[in-house]
């Protein structure tokens, strides 16, 4: 099993499907102040918890 | 962020922290199922079997959230001599081998009041829906509950 990983677990295919499955989640916000989409929001909370920030205020910078 | 991760439109942690909060766990829970099945169509599951046939997963509770002041309607209470204290708290279920030091987690289960219980959710009801969960999304895999003492005395199968 060891060596590079199969199709269907490369990171991008990991990421993607996981980036589909943000994409189904119903968005109660007011299109008309909508500044991030919900699939942006929801990868930046993946991402942070991804690379093991240990703060989430200096995440962002 | 946009490289690695696609992230047009970066959200501050205050607008990270707003947005997640309104949304239930449930709403991105099938990732984690997507996942598992991802690794078991791989063969990668196949490292994690024990005696040639099961699969170990370890469930335990932890608090992730505590106080005597901040609480919300989902809180869970317990009653200290200076009054009601507030926790929020998690079931989490992990695949498990001695051998590999990385472990596989399965989506949580959370330990909170909804509306209409009479009574307060505890550990042993999130553990019978959590189980309940898995074997509905992964008939086929046998799984061996690795629990701790407060299922014992009842059927670790949820049943």
């Amino acid at each position: 099993m060891a060596g590079r990983p199969t199709k269907h677990l490369r990171f991008g295919d990991l990421l993607h499907s996981m980036q589909s499955s943000f994409l189904k989640i119903t968005d109660l916000r007011d299109p008309d102040k909508t500044v991030h989409s919900l699939s942006d929001i929801f990868t930046s909370a993946f991402a942070l918890f991804f690379l093991q920030d240990p703060s989430l205020l200096a995440f962002q910078g | 962020m946009r490289g690695v991760f696609g992230v047009e439109n970066i959200p501050s942690d205050t607008q990270l922290r707003d947005v997640i909060d309104t949304h239930e766990n449930t709403e991105v829970s099938s990732i984690f199922k997507d996942f598992l099945t991802r690794l078991q169509r791989a063969g990668q599951l196949e490292k994690y079997k024990f005696l040639n046939k099961f699969h170990l997963v370890a469930l335990d509770g932890s608090d992730y959230f505590s106080s005597d002041k901040v609480h919300c309607d989902k809180c869970l209470t317990k009653k200290t001599s200076d009054g009601l204290h507030y926790h929020h708290q998690i079931l989490q279920s992990t695949i498990i081998h001695p051998d590999m030091k990385r472990v596989i987690p399965l989506a949580p289960e959370f330990i909170s009041n909804k509306d209409g219980m009479s009574k307060q959710d505890c550990e042993h009801n999130a553990g019978k829906r959590l189980i309940d969960r898995v074997k509905k999304d992964h008939p086929q895999l046998p799984l061996v509950w690795v629990c701790a003492g407060l299922y014992v005395g009842g059927d670790p199968d949820g049943k």
